[in-house]
């Protein structure tokens, strides 16, 4: 008979209950950075990131380097332009690339003069396929315009750096995100003495305008042991780097003749 | 005392005669007396889905995937839908069933589900949810209703989250595009039964925020990249920006 009644059990539950699965993490982060490029100047940049999917992949130069802010045109004389330092065989040449109208980075065929008086044209590849490595420098060369900045863009790495410095003259950087002292840095590998030496390597950071440079020497075994191991500046006076260099800014490694290669790995091994 | 006799045994056979031709039926009605509200407090929107969900015996209500299936199926069974309607509230809708499909002693629950969209349109994946008390099975001689009373005060909130399904891929970042105020992400890797969110921060180490959400697969969204099928997810970045850095999870 007691099944002929109403039988309402009001549970007093909380009306949900399951065990939330952990949200998915995606693998990679992403990111940009705003590098300070001043019109109608050159200023030597370079990319803290890599391809996006490729851990430890060098990015293309057009994935890298947004054209948001620059100056567009339909020649190359009158737009921005990208100009990269890198080797083929017969050595160190630049490839120029211009911010072209609809289109974006577009090669700039150059005339190669060669030694034996021959010229040769030089046509870079395509700035979707060209390589550029995390820690590579390259210029930006600004027409007169508006905008004061370039922004770089691209998977975030993580891992550490290592980039191959040569004899001679390297446009590299520190693929950090934020500025950085120079003297925060690994320079195992480094070569310097005490004071200026025909030996000592060198770093140049660009003033502002990529015509004049700060040059820092590599200090070691001076009787000023607070420099041993530091890039000091030597005008007026042994001192140490005064500012330090934005995230996303290039410098000039001169490793001198007799020095051999050494590979940078800024945050050490 | 014959008399007594003769009436009780009446009953019974009235009772047996009526049981014998429904026994094996139930019924009940689903509503809400209303306002159900989204998560932001808002009132739900009309022809937004409710579940009617019985729970087994002993069991409890696992809640529901973006997909809008069950975390619990083996517990959890949706025995129909209903809408919303004006008054913000499920509208009324009355089922019969057999007693053997959903036996005497489970529960009943009516599942409120958000599944707007990013646009503010429902009718995409579900990205939140809201449950009621359960109630006990209707028996053979009862009208069952579900979904509480006025009286019994406050409305329905989906406040509760989803999950994407299990197996749900690891979504990537292939490509980004930045400028004017903008970044244009396309994501690789991703499921037409999840729901993605793009967190930003300006610092890798912490102060991530989500700065789009509700972002989902759809044969409008979904676009043809250089890496196979990607979804585009643009979101706005503050202007003065020097640094940026962006994530994407899978809800």
């Amino acid at each position: 008979m007691k099944k002929g009644w109403i039988t309402f059990a009001v549970v007093a539950a909380a009306g949900l209950v399951h065990a939330a699965m952990d949200p998915v993490e995606g693998t990679n982060v992403v990111g940009f950075v705003e590098i300070p490029a001043t019109a109608a100047k050159n200023t030597i940049v370079a990319v803290p990131f890599e391809a996006c999917m490729q851990a430890g992949v060098a990015s293309k130069l057009s994935d890298l380097v947004a054209t948001y802010g620059l100056t567009h045109a339909s020649d190359p004389g009158s737009a921005d332009q990208l100009v990269v330092l890198t080797t083929d065989a017969t050595g160190p040449i630049y490839y120029y690339y211009y911010n072209q109208t609809g289109v974006g980075w577009t090669p700039i065929t150059t005339e190669q003069l060669m030694p034996d008086g021959t010229k040769k044209e030089l046509t870079p590849p395509a700035a979707s396929t060209f390589d550029i490595a995390r820690g590579q420098g390259f210029w930006i060369k600004r027409t007169a315009g508006a905008g004061s900045s370039v922004y770089v863009k691209g998977q975030v790495s993580t891992a550490k750096q290592s980039t191959t410095i040569g004899e001679g003259l390297n446009l590299i950087s520190y693929a950090g995100l934020t500025a950085f002292d120079l003297n925060d840095l690994d320079w195992a590998g480094a070569v310097g003495a005490n004071g200026i030496s025909a030996t000592t390597d060198r770093i140049l950071v660009s003033k502002g305008d990529g015509t004049y440079y700060t040059t820092y020497h590599y200090y070691t075994g001076g009787s000023k042991t607070q420099f041993n191991g530091k890039w000091v500046t030597t005008t007026g006076g042994i001192a140490l780097p005064a500012a330090d260099i934005p995230a996303g800014q290039g410098f000039w490694y001169y490793r001198r003749s007799g020095n051999g290669t050494f590979t940078f790995k800024p945050d050490g091994e | 005392m014959k008399k007594a006799l003769l009436v009780f045994s009446g009953l019974l056979v009235a009772t047996t005669m009526f049981g014998a031709e429904v026994k094996d039926q139930r019924t009940l009605a689903m509503s809400t007396p209303g306002p159900d509200t989204y998560a932001d407090g808002t009132s739900v929107l009309v022809g937004e889905t409710y579940l009617l969900v019985y729970v087994k015996q002993g069991q409890v209500f696992g809640g529901v995937y973006t997909d809008g299936s069950l975390v619990d199926p083996d517990n959890n069974v949706i025995a129909t839908t209903g809408q919303a309607v004006e008054g913000a509230k499920c509208g009324y809708k009355a089922i019969q069933y057999s007693a053997a499909t959903y036996p005497e002693g489970g529960a009943w629950v009516i599942v409120l589900l958000d599944t707007r969209k990013a646009d503010g349109a429902i009718g995409g994946l579900v990205a939140a949810q809201g449950a009621s008390a359960a109630s006990g099975t209707a028996s053979a001689l009862s009208l069952g209703t579900v979904g509480g009373t006025a009286a019994a005060g406050g409305g329905l909130s989906a406040a509760g989250s989803t999950s994407s399904p299990e197996g749900t891929p690891q979504p990537e970042i292939a490509s980004m595009q930045a400028g004017n105020g903008r970044v244009n992400l396309r994501i690789k890797n991703v499921s037409d039964k999840a729901l993605y969110q793009v967190q930003s921060a300006t610092s890798l180490n912490d102060g991530w925020q989500t700065v789009a959400s509700r972002v989902q697969v759809s044969a409008q969204t979904l676009v043809q990249g250089e890496s196979g099928a990607e979804l585009p997810a643009a979101v706005e970045v503050p202007a003065g920006d020097t640094v940026r850095f962006f994530k994407v999870i899978a809800q």
